[in-house]
């Protein structure tokens, strides 16, 4: 059983599609990366994955389930999602923000009960940025607010959560604390990840599996890590010069 | 301190800051009344004396109205800031008052030639058909202009657009009662009595439990759609609703007390800053209050401050309303408003 499944798809905007024929599989426990270069369809896969977009063609599953059969409500259960629109508050603590992921347990006027209370505390924990929690969310930097929107994601306790470059304005230390985070995340509640990424040199250690998106439209390659991120097969996925890779990333 | 407390606080003062605005209000008019006859008159409902008739008949009535009308035109206006993700939006600039205003003025104008008696409900009806107009084309001008900016200055032609047009059939309606609808057409709090209150009262309280039926649902959409998507919430749904409120509270407004200005956009805007939240679930009482304080302190100003003869109320809510919005939009001058 996969969690994600794409089938012969078809994706994209008002019945444009800007991908054609994808086809891939993201397994219970484990992180699914998506890279590739600029504007190739990297986020139009993962909203497709998420509901927020219907496929053109072909089929996309959640559990086995083709993905139009659900409701909101119950798909919503299921996946969490951290897309990459900046939020913009006022008068927001960090505690507010990653208080209305728990939408959908919350009563019709959004008060907290214990339990809520206790999962908002265990997932701002878990990334920590429960120290945040009092502090003005307008007020901080890239990196900290991103870490505050990935406690908002997983504080719904979702089965799924689906990413799209969630660390890209983290530092070098934040970038590793993040996926630290993630991973352990995995682990501990074993949750599927599908996750776009630019930090291609962090790939094989972030992710389970690969998805690799290249410019001419389409899934070029798919597998373990180990096995596609080489210089020489990066080189062509992002259309660099040979030995590019290696003088600046090896 | 405890944010709770603060917003309690405050809460307690907004009440008892309107309380006192009633009082100067029942007290302050053309004949004097003394402190100690009124809550006689107030608790009997004496109408026997003079000085009772006037605050039970005139003055009272007028106050319920301020504070009804003007709160419900701040929440109006709220969930307008809500629709647009944007805190410059209000019935009053986007021409959706001036479109209630101009609907109500052409059925008034009709019914009085056919010797027809008009009734509230009517009123309330034609003014919230006239508001849904002009909002289907300020939602017709969003979809083509992503500027917030170009569509309030659209908003403002509408506005133009609506009052000339009013002014016109007005002036054509040859008719004793037009002095009236004259006054009605600048915006007035003095034009409503009992009968009307019984009709808009009901209204305004199922409008505030709408919108805090909402609330939880206007915190999220607060940031952004596809991430209130994303929660299971139907966006569209969400939406239509988010603008049928907000039309039936400011067309009932428009239908009574014609069009006011800078009440819906500015009120919102100092409950944020004064609560320091932006939290539906207290910024739709605390922008009713504030929008009801407003309106009672104008109304006392365009009343008393050139008696015998009156200011449209638009015209000391502009005086204070229109700073507040422009230093809204000097704070916003680094983002696209």
């Amino acid at each position: 059983m996969s969690e994600i499944l794409f089938k012969n798809a078809s994706i994209g905007y008002r019945g444009v599609p800007v991908l054609r024929a994808v086809s891939f599989t993201a397994e219970k426990g484990g992180i699914t990366a998506l890279i590739g270069p600029n504007g190739t369809g990297k986020s139009t896969v993962l909203k497709t994955a998420a509901g927020l977009l219907k496929p053109i063609e072909g089929r996309v599953c959640i559990r086995d389930r083709s993905i139009g059969s659900y409701s909101p409500k119950e798909l919503y259960g299921i996946i969490s999602v951290m897309m990459t629109d900046r939020v913009k508050t006022k008068f927001m603590s960090c505690h507010d923000v990653v208080r209305v992921g728990r939408y959908r347990y919350t009563g019709i006027f959004g008060t907290l009960t214990q339990a809520d209370r206790r999962v908002i505390r265990e997932s701002m924990e878990l990334i920590g940025v429960w120290d945040l929690r009092d502090r003005d969310y307008a007020a901080l930097s890239d990196g900290q607010q991103q870490r505050v929107l990935l406690a908002r994601a997983i504080v719904s306790e979702p089965g799924i959560l689906i990413m799209d470059e969630p660390a890209s304005f983290l530092d070098m230390g934040r970038k590793i604390e993040f996926f630290d985070a993630l991973k352990g995340l995995v682990k501990e509640k074993d949750m599927t990840v599908l996750i776009s990424m630019h930090e291609v040199e962090m790939v094989k250690k972030v992710a389970d599996k690969v998805i690799c998106i290249s410019a001419s439209g389409g899934i070029d390659a798919k597998g373990a890590a180990e096995e596609l991120i080489n210089p020489a097969y990066m080189e062509e996925l992002f259309g660099m010069k040979k030995g590019r890779y290696e003088e600046y990333y090896g | 301190m405890d944010r709770k407390k603060t917003h309690l606080i405050l809460f307690i003062s907004l009440i008892l800051a309107i309380l006192l605005l009633v009082v100067i209000n029942i007290l302050t008019g053309s004949v004097g009344i003394s402190v100690r006859d009124i809550p006689d008159i107030l608790l009997k409902g004496d109408r026997s004396s003079a000085e009772g008739r006037i605050i039970l008949d005139i003055r009272l009535p007028r106050i319920i109205e301020a504070l009804f009308l003007g709160g419900a035109l701040a929440l109006s206006g709220y969930m307008l800031q809500t629709f647009f993700l944007n805190p410059i939006a209000g019935p009053y600039i986007l021409g959706i008052s001036s479109g209630a205003k101009l609907l109500v003025a052409i059925l008034m104008v009709w019914a009085l030639k056919a010797g027809f008696a008009m009734n509230s409900l009517m009123l309330v009806a034609a003014a919230f058909i006239g508001s849904l107009i002009a909002t289907g084309f300020v939602l017709t001008v969003s979809l083509r202009v992503r500027s917030m900016s170009i569509l309030i200055v659209c908003g403002v032609m509408v506005g133009y657009i609506c009052s000339a047009v009013t002014e016109l059939i007005v002036a054509f309606a040859d008719d004793s009662n037009i002095v009236n609808l004259h006054n009605w057409s600048l915006g007035t709090f003095s034009a409503a009595g009992w009968n009307e209150a019984r009709i808009y009262i009901p209204i305004v309280a199922a409008g505030i439990l709408a919108a805090l039926f909402m609330s939880k649902t206007m915190e999220a959409y607060r940031f952004g759609e596809e991430y209130a998507e994303s929660l299971g919430i139907s966006i569209y749904g969400f939406r239509v609703l988010l603008i049928i409120v907000s039309s039936v509270l400011s067309a009932t407004v428009t239908a009574f007390a014609g069009p006011v200005s800078f009440v819906g956009i500015a009120m919102p805007h100092v409950a944020g800053n004064l609560f320091r939240s932006e939290k539906p679930l207290i910024i739709i009482p605390a922008s009713f209050l504030l929008g009801s304080a407003f309106c009672l302190f104008c109304d006392l100003l365009a009343r008393s401050l050139f008696a015998p003869s009156e200011l449209s109320i638009s015209t000391v809510t502009a005086v204070f309303g229109a700073p507040i919005v422009i230093s809204m939009m000097i704070g916003r001058r680094n983002e696209n408003v």
